[in-house]
């Protein structure tokens, strides 16, 4: 039987009770990686040394009688935006691809290692982390477990692709507008989000400081939250990194949804979604017994200001690049990049004032509401090639449709978590449920509940699971 | 004076702009590639149309961000 395959609680379980070693969790995750990743191509490095040491490590601590942590022996993987000691760090890009090897990791991985957990190698990505696909033209283009015609999303795309696969319990990602939302939605994960701010970045590369968290995926709301706590606390290396005593949240989701309330947007959050992705939401916010709330008409302008930051920060963190090696960037996201050179600066600061307006506005939502229900895309997995699609009657380009309902929430920085709903013989769809900030553990109890009620689940794909 | 928050640009003009603004960043690019930035530029101006257009409140507490 192998090891591989397994939740992270369940395999902590094992390797804290002696009934697995980690040495074996490794050598079965190691080799289901070798054996199916080749389907989706989510993986740009297997770090088997780096596994097998770490591993040996728990063992010891094990047979010491000491404490392994609370993820001893869980396979993780990282997007290959952050660090890990000793491996480079690519981002997506064949420019970084030849930069020398991190000489530490990022904080998040050292605080999950801290805990246990086992690094298994780096996962695809966009390049740079900017857009939807993962269809990167260094690395690959990484395939959706549920079908390899259809995209796994992105920017964070390997990650939710190789837990969709069940190749590793945990993966990290980021999301800036929208990258770990939407790939999670799209291969049936569950995704975090934190606040702004409440989990480090440091090692990791910068896309667009106002707007990027880091956070994990998972296949269940108690190893999403396990990860979560093992990754919080203070760290003065990011300085945006918020000094607020930790709020452990695994322990407290069998709290249920006791005493929260719950609200789902109407308006602009109720626009242009595809039948399946309106069902989704529906189906959770009568499940959640979620009053509608009015939202008032500013989202677009929202949507506009996470456009106009994002141009300026994310050209001003590859500027140096783009002088020296423009020719190697990818085709899709040079001129991007570029164009943000072409933003007037009175934009650009209208668009961080409108922020502050915004982030008070929103609060008004939540007057009645602990947690909101809301669509992640307006549609499921595009086919790769695909480049518009129907919705409400309408045809619209992908490209302008699936940040439509991430990125205006890029300007909060609320706590959000996305829950899967996956079937069988369908593809996934997926809610978000938004908080306020740093309350993630309401996010984190109402998944648990969606997903103790059988609403929400992750399981492995169907073509990936153990035989 | 227009009271439109963004007044339509010709290409010519946008492309000199566009010119001028790579060059202080220290790039200097085909017309090919200056036609793709343009192109994207163009999509980028579309979309901020609702926030040029929303009108902000006079309020000190929405300018900048930085405490020293």
């Amino acid at each position: 039987v192998t090891l591989a395959g397994l939740g992270a609680g369940e395999t902590a379980r094992r390797v804290r009770s002696r009934e697995a070693s980690a040495r074996e969790v490794v050598h079965d995750t190691l080799a289901r990686v070798a054996a199916l990743d080749a389907k989706i191509r989510a993986f740009t490095e297997v770090t088997a040394g780096l596994a097998r040491r770490t591993a040996e490590r728990i063992d010891a601590v094990v047979a010491s009688g000491g404490d392994p942590g609370p993820l001893a022996g869980v396979p993780f993987a990282v997007k290959d935006l952050y660090d890990l000691a000793g491996v480079v760090t690519r981002s997506g890009s064949k420019i970084h691809a030849e930069r020398a090897p991190a000489q530490a990791s990022a904080t998040v991985v050292t605080r999950l290692m801290q805990a246990g957990a086992v690094p298994i190698g780096t996962l695809n990505m966009e390049e740079y982390a900017y857009g939807f696909h993962t269809d990167n033209p260094h690395f690959g283009r990484t395939l959706n477990p549920h079908d390899p015609a259809r995209t796994a999303g992105g920017s964070s795309g390997g990650s939710a692709a190789a837990v969709a696969a069940g190749l590793v319990p945990l993966a990290l990602g980021s999301d800036t507008n929208g990258s770990i939302r939407v790939p999670a939605a799209f291969c049936g994960v569950f995704g975090l989000k934190p606040t702004f701010g409440r989990l480090s970045r440091a090692g990791t590369v910068l896309f667009v400081s106002s707007f990027d968290h880091v956070g994990p995926f998972a296949r269940s709301v108690a190893d999403l939250a396990g990860a979560y706590d093992a990754m919080q606390g203070y760290d003065p290396a990011d300085p945006l990194c918020v000094d607020m005593p930790c709020s452990e949240t695994a322990s407290r989701l069998e709290l249920g949804i006791a005493g929260l309330r719950f609200g789902a947007p109407r308006g602009y959050f109720a626009q242009l979604l595809e039948a399946p992705c309106r069902a989704a939401v529906e189906t959770v916010a009568g499940a959640l017994g979620a009053k509608a709330v009015e939202i008032p008409g500013c989202i677009d302008a929202a949507r506009a200001a996470a456009f106009v930051i994002t141009s300026v920060e994310a050209m001003n963190e590859r500027a140096r690049e783009l002088r020296t090696r423009f020719a190697d960037f990818d085709p899709k996201t040079r001129y991007r990049f570029l164009a943000g050179a072409l933003v007037p600066g009175p934009w650009y600061a209208k668009a961080q004032q409108f922020r502050r307006w915004f982030a008070d506005e929103a609060r008004r939502w939540f007057a009645d509401a602990d947690v909101m229900v809301l669509p992640v895309a307006p549609v499921q997995a595009p086919r790769f090639g695909e480049t518009e699609a129907v919705v409400d009657g309408r045809s619209m380009p992908l490209r302008v449709l699936l940040g439509r309902f991430v990125q205006p929430l890029a300007l909060l920085g609320y706590p959000i978590v996305v829950a899967p709903l996956v079937s069988d013989n369908a593809l996934p769809t997926a809610v978000q449920l938004v908080g306020r900030p740093f309350e993630e553990e309401k996010v984190l109890r109402a998944a648990a509940h969606l997903e103790r009620i059988g609403v929400a689940r992750a399981p492995v794909a169907r073509d990936f699971l153990p035989a | 004076m227009a009271e439109d928050a963004a007044a339509p640009v010709p290409d010519a003009q946008l492309e000199v702009y566009a010119r001028a603004m790579l060059a202080l960043n220290g790039l200097v690019l085909s017309p090919a590639d200056l036609a793709l930035v343009v192109d994207e530029f163009r999509r980028l101006q579309d979309i901020a149309g609702p926030l040029l257009q929303h009108e902000m409140p006079d309020r000190l507490d929405l300018a900048g961000v930085f405490k020293p």
